[in-house]
């Protein structure tokens, strides 16, 4: 075997995508060659020099929802299920795939798992055993639900004040009073206990299960 | 459900079933993208909109067995485009800095990333300095030589899978993996970072 017909053999070879017998005659070459052993050894200490890089979570989970008529009211249920009557002027304009499936991710807090052919949804904020919580961990609990909110409502506003700038003020207001009244339910929701959280968000998530199958289909394009 | 189970249910009408795909493929996909492109913000969009192609193309698809290829296929086009604009948007004497202002950026960054002490043979770096380093080193080599490197190295991707993604003969394939493991093995001398110490952290 030639040094010239080693290079791609060794690739198969580091990457074990090489055939038996060409494996043994590579084998008996590198036994003889020390360049060819040095060069495979080089292409090895690379190969593993950039194992250092692990995979990593994306930072959010993407989630599609479908728009169809009624759309706006769907999504409301899923961020205030306690007030399913706030102002329709909620400068909402999601144009794009993108934003929706952030602020529904953002908003739900999503930990989805695939388990069986099902999605189980799963918030963090809600671990499934049952624990009592020391006061100042409630009190970060909530903060991190207001954050939530705050992160939320900054998006939609965002998008609401691109699209429909004379509402803007009006969005703005309707928002805030929404967010503080939605701050004191949560309030109550955590002082009751940790299970009554996990409740209450298992059934909003289930909710949004029901609603996952008729909502708004995020495509501004005419394709189906 | 496998891939192709789960664009049946889709197209007749349940998007459950595309939530699934995209959960199955998200983290895949953001992570060579990540790898390719050299910055996680960027991945995190460019994630996105390969998504949103899948979802609005996935009816052209015509071999639902091969959605493997297909979104690897869009991943890897989108990746291209978006460093072709970068490119696009720098001027030829910063063009030219490029070359050289990467060069001092990461020796510079390998003097910040790595402890002062070279004397000292047991050098602390954190996993995401590491990772840094990686990021930025992989960037210095031909798009065309990376894209082979992170889909064999990272996505595990087989020969005959990647030449199929890429259009190109297997050996072409090979070729580019070779080329580009010498050149960030070269990259990474010039940075005086010993290899000893990435896979040491492993």
């Amino acid at each position: 075997m030639k040094c010239e017909d080693i290079q791609l053999l060794l690739l198969d070879f580091l990457y074990e995508e090489i055939a038996p017998e060409a494996e043994q005659r590579l084998r008996l070459h590198l036994e003889s060659c020390p360049d060819c052993r040095n060069e495979y050894e080089s292409l090895q200490r690379t190969s593993l020099a950039l194992r250092a890089w692990p995979d990593a979570e994306p930072p959010q989970a993407l989630v599609f929802v479908e728009k169809r008529p009624g759309w706006q009211e769907a999504v409301k249920q899923i961020l205030f299920p306690e007030r399913a009557s706030l102002g329709t002027r909620l400068g909402f304009g999601l144009a794009t795939a993108a934003i929706t499936a952030l602020v529904l991710s953002a908003a739900l807090n999503l930990e989805v798992q695939y388990d069986a052919g099902r999605l189980a949804y799963r918030t963090s904020l809600a671990p499934r055993a049952r624990v009592e919580l020391a006061e100042e961990i409630k009190q970060q609990l909530l903060a991190e639900i207001q954050q939530q909110n705050r992160e939320l409502v900054a998006q939609m506003v965002q998008a609401g004040y691109e699209k429909q700038r004379s509402d803007f003020d009006r969005a703005l207001f309707s928002l805030t009073n929404e967010w503080q009244r939605q701050r004191q339910s949560d309030l109550i929701v955590v002082g009751r206990g940790l299970e009554e959280v996990q409740q209450n968000t298992d059934s909003r998530l289930r909710q949004t299960n029901q609603i996952l199958d008729q909502l708004m289909r995020v495509s501004d394009s005419p394709q189906k | 459900m496998n891939d192709r189970d789960l664009i049946e249910k889709f197209l007749n009408g349940k998007v459950d079933a595309f939530n699934t795909l995209v959960w199955r493929w998200q983290k895949i996909i953001f992570n060579f993208v990540w790898r390719d492109l050299g910055n996680r913000d960027e991945a995190h969009d460019v994630t996105q909109q390969v998504f949103i192609r899948v979802y609005r193309n996935l009816h052209q698809l015509k071999d639902r067995e091969r959605f493997s290829t297909w979104i690897y296929q869009i991943a890897a086009n989108l990746c291209r485009d978006v460093i072709k604009q970068r490119r696009r948007r720098q001027i030829l004497s910063l063009e030219n800095m490029q070359e050289t202002g990467n060069a001092e950026l990461a020796t510079n960054a390998a003097f910040t990333l790595l402890p002062e002490d070279d004397q000292h043979p047991d050098r602390i770096v954190s996993r995401s300095q590491l990772r840094e380093l990686l990021e930025k080193a992989l960037q210095e080599i031909p798009e065309e030589q990376r894209v082979v490197v992170v889909m064999k190295e990272y996505q595990n991707l087989k020969f005959t899978e990647i030449a199929e993604i890429l259009g190109a003969p297997v050996n072409t394939v090979k070729s580019r993996l070779y080329y580009g493991l010498n050149a960030l093995k070269k990259v990474l001398a010039r940075w005086e970072i010993d290899q000893e110490v990435l896979s040491y952290e492993m």
